[in-house]
Order: structure tokens, then sequence, then C-alpha cells
């Protein structure tokens, strides 16, 4: 398999977060070492979303307060119901593992392309033939056939 | 009276017929409306040949070596994907039902089985050649030029794989010219078929337009997660991190404005009349052009298109077009007058890399027809050899 210079970045990550007691989602090691600006970035995004929902909440007052209630309903709800054990620290995303598919991502297939141009691309898009397989064997289908 | 039992009676008969004519039309339902899903169901049934026999298959294919018996075993064993291509390339409209709301996620694992398949369209046109069928190759050959359609302009990827099977379709011709050459009869037809337009015209544009959207929708802050993880996959861990961090609002606005307007100025280029060094030229600088200090420039250099390179790919494919069509009209001469010609005759395809006539050289088993200009993306002048069998 012709491995990208990406994918050996995304593997690391991957790698790195599942040998940690404390799983993150891929891709955040950088993020960490630059943690303060790239909250930052997220946190603007989700705080534009914030100023919307306060804006509908505004004009629809009935709807919050029976929003409200519910939300009261639901906690004590969980007051009364027994904690649960739990395998991983709250808050923190579980790893996911690494997809094969992922050679086949559009970002991936562009990237070798840049890098290598037609011979890597192509030498990719092989190498994922096999990664992606098994294809049906030519023998087995008049079997299936005949067995049907 | 009788008259009025006359038209009841035909008012009957003609509803009899409706009815059974109606019937008739719904015992079978109709065949798929979208190619894609035929050649779905071709990818399904299709497989790689084993690894015994995959070197030698791959030699085949390339034309490098002759057919053996487990290679011939194989196509045979796989004509049900065959026949699924063939019938899917006769349905004119294909959609591969591309989810781009993925953006950059967007998988495309259909072009590794469809190169595969390709391949094996490949090598049953040269099983055909080397038993003597030269319509049914050449029919292979236009399949693989339905097929390239078919993959059409959905995503860069595509067209690029596209252009790769339509050149694989022109490279299959030249072997069955050199085998065909004393029958003006074929050469004739083929110089019609290939005089006609494709079915569906591709062009790198759309998918140029289609990514470009992609990006744009990209460079938001509510999109700080995608974005970090293709900047991940474009640039080295460090340099990555640190786009992102100087990532806000303003910079982004600019990048998007930045990056619209580089895209259309080289799809300014790509539809203008500029000859092909200018192009490309031009095309190479628009993508290198970046200010390394300016983060918005940056992120737009690392995300604009390789289009130089692509534009390259499209005048390869061009340049072996226009060969094989001349070779046709070199070989019905010698078809027609029993020698090759001593010069190239006049108003032949051209050379795109130079617009000018190709280089015509007779050789011992044929001949060969050479671009007059460098392939500026390969730095390596094309040749396109006809050996006559």
């Amino acid at each position: 398999m012709n491995e990208r210079r990406d994918e050996r970045w995304l593997d690391e990550q991957l790698r790195r977060a599942i040998n940690t007691t404390a799983p993150e989602f891929d891709a955040e090691r950088w993020k960490r070492d630059h943690a303060e600006a790239y909250q930052a970035l997220v946190a603007r995004g989700q705080g534009v979303k914030g100023v919307k929902v306060r804006r509908v909440q505004g004009v629809y007052w009935a709807g919050s307060a029976l929003a409200a209630a519910a939300v009261i309903l639901v906690g004590v709800a969980i007051l009364v119901t027994p904690p649960q054990v739990r395998d991983e620290p709250v808050g923190v995303e579980t790893a996911r593992a690494p997809s094969a598919a992922h050679i086949v991502s559009m970002i991936s297939l562009r990237t070798a392309y840049r890098q290598g141009g037609e011979d890597a691309l192509y030498e990719q898009l092989d190498a994922a033939l096999k990664t992606l397989g098994p294809r049906p064997d030519a023998s087995s289908t008049p079997l299936l056939f005949g067995r049907l | 009276m009788r008259t009025r039992n006359g038209i009841r009676m035909t008012g009957v008969a003609v509803a009899l017929l409706l009815l059974v004519w109606t019937c008739g039309a719904q015992a079978i339902p109709p065949d798929p409306d979208n190619a894609a899903l035929l050649y779905y169901q071709a990818l399904l049934i299709h497989h790689e040949p084993n690894d015994a026999i995959a070197s030698t298959y791959q030699d085949f294919v390339a034309g490098k070596t002759g057919p053996t018996d487990q290679i011939r075993q194989y196509v045979a064993s796989s004509h049900a994907a065959l026949d699924y291509a063939t019938l899917a390339s006769k349905v004119q409209d294909c959609d591969w039902g591309l989810p781009y709301s993925k953006g950059f996620s967007l998988l495309l694992s259909h072009l590794s089985h469809y190169r595969s398949l390709a391949r094996l369209i490949v090598a049953d046109a040269r099983l055909e050649a080397h038993q003597g069928r030269y319509e049914t190759a050449l029919d292979r050959c236009f399949l693989l030029q339905r097929m390239a359609d078919h993959l059409g302009d959905d995503t860069l990827v595509s067209y690029l794989v596209g252009l790769a099977v339509r050149d694989q379709s022109y490279t299959c011709m030249e072997d069955v010219i050199g085998r065909a050459w004393n029958d003006a009869t074929l050469l004739r037809w083929l110089r019609s078929e290939l005089a006609n337009p494709p079915v569906r015209a591709i062009s790198p544009v759309r998918p140029f337009q289609i990514e470009r959207e992609i990006v744009m929708d990209l460079m938001r802050m509510e999109r700080g997660r995608e974005l970090a993880s293709a900047l991940g996959g474009e640039l080295e861990q460090k340099e990555a991190g640190q786009i992102a961090a100087r990532a806000n609002e303003h910079i982004l606005g600019r990048a998007r404005r930045m990056y619209s307007q580089r895209v259309q100025e080289m799809l300014d280029v790509l539809n203008g009349p500029l000859s092909y060094n200018e192009a490309y030229s031009r095309l190479k600088q628009l993508k290198d052009g970046s200010d390394p200090a300016d983060p918005a420039s940056v992120l737009v250099g690392t995300f604009a298109p390789a289009m130089s390179r692509v534009y390259g790919s499209k005048i390869r494919t061009e340049a072996h077009a226009n060969a094989v069509r001349a070779g046709i009209e070199i070989c019905l001469h010698r078809s027609e007058t029993g020698k090759l010609p001593a010069s190239l005759p006049q108003g032949l395809p051209r050379d795109p890399f130079s617009g000018e006539d190709f280089e015509y050289r007779p050789a011992d088993q044929g001949f060969v027809l050479r671009c007059r200009a460098k392939d500026l993306d390969r730095d390596l002048v094309h040749e396109y050899a006809f050996t006559l069998r």
C-alpha cells in the first residue's frame, strides 16, 4: 500500500489516541499544541449558534417555559435513577478505529494527486482495491446460482 | 341501429386491444435509466485476477506481452461483468449518487473498481484483436470511451480516472489499427466513429466548480473541525497547526474571496484561447502564488486545485486522440497506395502541445508520430508508435 503523508499523520494521531487513558478525537494533537487559538476558533463558531437560540427564545417565551418544565422533569428523573458505572471519563469522545475507506476519500486521493501526480493517484486507487476487498471469486458465482 | 352497433363493437375491440397492449408492456419492468446502477452491479460481480497471473495480466493489458491460457480463462469467467458494463454504457444518463454534503470526506471507492473493470475490457479487446476480430475489439474500445464519459465530471478524481480510461482506449486502438491496417473498410468506419462527438462531453470545469463550493463551505468558523482535518491531510502537522491557530472570521472571509477569485481566474485560463505553453505556465503561476506570511493566502494555496497538472492530463489525452486519428489516415494511405506516405499528409489532426502537425517518421515496421513540443508536466515529448503487423 502506498501510504501517503496525510494517512501516516492520521494513523499516528489515532494510534496515540487509542494508547492513552483519556482517548481523544483524532487530529487533536496539534490542536492541543495550539489549544487556545483552536478552542477560540471552534467556540466562536458555536457562539454564533448561541445568539440565534437566544433570539428565538425571546420570541417564543411560551415554548421556553414548556422546555424549562421538561428540563426540570428530566432532572428529577435523573436524580431518582441510580448512577451507572462508566468505563470512560465523561466528556471525552471515544477514539474511532481508523477507517480503511479513508484511502478512497476525496481529500486523500486529491492529496495523492497534488503530491505525486497521476501515477500516485492511480497507485493509491489500485492499493485501495486490495485493501477494500475481498472481491467475489468468479468460480463461486456459478456455484451460488447452482445452489439457489 | 346497425351503425351504432358497429361503433360499439369497434370501441370494445379497441379497448380490448389497448388492455392487451398495456398488460404486455407492464409484464417486464424497464431497465434502469441510470447507467450508474448497472455499472455498480457490474462492479459487484467483477473480480480481479488471482495473484498467480496478476503480473502477466498487467503486462498483457499494457500491450507488453501476448495472451496466455490463464488470461483467456480469467477474461472468459468475467463476461457477466463485461455484459453489465456494456448494458450500462448504452444508457444515456449516469448519476453516481455521490453525497456531496460529505465535502472532502466523500468516498470514491467505485473508482478503484471502475479502473479494474476498464482493465478487463482492455484485456478483452486485446484478446479479440489477437483472434482477428478487429471490429469487436474496436467495439470494446468504444465501450471504454463511453465508460469514461459516464464516469464524467462529478469530481476532479472522477474526471482524471475518466481521462485515463479514455487514454487506454486509444492505446488499444493503436494496437488494433496496426493489425488491421490493410482493412480500408474497417479503418473508414473507425474514422467516422471517431469523428462523432461524444454522447456526454466532459470537461474539468464542472469538477472545479463543485470543488470550489466544497472549499468555500469548508472555510468557515463553524466548520473548524472539518477544516482542521482537511488541513491536516494537505499540510505538515506543524504548518496545519499554525494556520488553524491563526484562523479567525476575518482571515477565513478573506480566504474565501481570494480562493473564489483564484479559481475563477484558473477557469478563465482553461476556457480561454491561450496556447498550451501559455495556459500551463499561467495556471502553475496561479497555483504557486501564495504569500507564506499571510494565513489567508496559505489557505488559498493549500486548497487551490492543481489545475496546471489537470490541464496537462487533458491535453495529453487530446494529443493521443489526435495521433490515433492521424494514424488512421496514414494507414488508409498505405492501404490504398500500397506504401506509407513519404511525408505527413496535409490537414490531419494536430499535436495540441505545439499547435502544429505531428512530426512523422516512417519506421522499420510502421511509423511514429511525435509531438513537436514538450509535455511540461512530465517534462518529455510524447510519441506514438504504430506497428503494422
